[in-house]
């Protein structure tokens, strides 16, 4: 076998993964996103795959967030819709989670979830996410760089509602 | 001595906020959270479940008159179904015997499952031909009245797992 045939293709995969992780490394969290976006594309699916009362639901976890078969800021709203000062507590704790976070990337909404073996951390929820493949972490990280105001991020994050 | 200079556990005081009640049956302190002395980690009940809880008929309805022969359908995040059956106090309670080949459930509301449920969950309850399906999942916590045990003035929560509207 040539040196070519041997080489060439670690050249090209190491080459193509630097261009991954350069793409990936230069997106940066921004402030916030609109709350009619998040209502529409975000809130949905915290609310199935995050929100429970066993979970996030819960008042003192780090990330609380209030969904309408999880918490409510009130009794009388059981059975409702999530109200917009719910929503707007919700994304005040997404702020609160990781505020030194610059990268996306690097923000503990998508590392926790995001299984160890593909570089996340300890999660007591368990390896949520493979890789950064999954439709959540695609949806949530369009959330924290460009509040969902792209369309490929409001794409994937319709698409991985149940 | 290191007791007294540490003090209690949390999972000591959590048991004690249950107050005191007759225990040592199937029967015993329903809508409680089960797994607050029944889990694998703590189990002063000398027995350990993975899930248990007490089933009612409507959701306000007094802890001691809960809805006996309910089946409480589950199925885990490897498609595995399972189903126990409330006793005379709307009790079940599942645990993990290895040495089973397939589920065991008994009228006292038990059930052996031979493996480890895997999280989320997705259950129903279902009775007298009506299947009562949960909106959402069960993620992580074994005790269903650790979630359905009603609000209070400073919490909201669920009313108690119940079949009627």
């Amino acid at each position: 076998m040539s040196c070519t045939k041997l080489f060439l293709p670690l050249v090209l995969a190491f080459g193509l993964s630097a261009c991954v992780f350069e793409e990936r490394s230069t997106e940066q969290v921004i402030e916030r996103g609109a709350l009619a976006d998040f209502s529409k594309y975000v809130q949905p699916v915290l609310r199935v795959g995050c929100a429970s009362l066993d979970c996030h639901g819960t008042e003192g976890r780090p990330l609380r967030l209030y969904a309408r078969n999880g918490l409510r800021i009130g009794a009388s709203l059981r059975g409702q819709d999530e109200t917009t000062a719910e929503m707007q507590a919700n994304m005040t704790s997404i702020d609160g989670l990781d505020p030194q976070a610059t990268q996306v990337e690097n923000h503990l909404l998508l590392l926790k979830p995001l299984a160890v073996d593909a570089g996340g951390i300890s999660h007591i929820g368990g390896d949520l996410w493979p890789d950064q493949s999954d439709g959540v972490y695609r949806c949530l990280h369009a959330w924290l760089r460009s509040g969902v105001s792209d369309e490929a991020g409001r794409q994937v994050c319709t698409e991985v509602l149940p | 001595m290191t007791t007294s200079c540490i003090g209690q556990s949390p999972e000591d005081r959590r048991r004690e906020a249950q107050g005191s009640a007759p225990d040592g049956d199937v029967l015993h302190r329903p809508g409680q959270p089960c797994l607050v002395c029944h889990s694998d980690k703590y189990d002063p009940g000398g027995e350990a479940f993975v899930i248990a809880g007490t089933i009612y008929q409507h959701p306000d309805d007094p802890n001691d008159q809960g809805l006996a022969g309910a089946q409480v359908s589950l199925i885990d995040s490897e498609d595995r179904e399972f189903s126990a059956y409330t006793n005379a106090a709307g009790n079940f309670m599942i645990k993990v015997d290895p040495n089973l080949t397939e589920p065991v459930a008994t009228t006292d509301g038990r059930l052996k499952v031979p493996f480890e449920p895997k999280f989320p969950l997705t259950v129903a309850v279902i009775y007298q031909g009506v299947d009562k399906s949960m909106d959402s999942m069960i993620w992580r916590e074994g005790s269903c009245a650790s979630c359905h045990h009603g609000s209070t003035p400073a919490r909201d929560y669920v009313e108690k797992v119940w079949h009627e509207e």
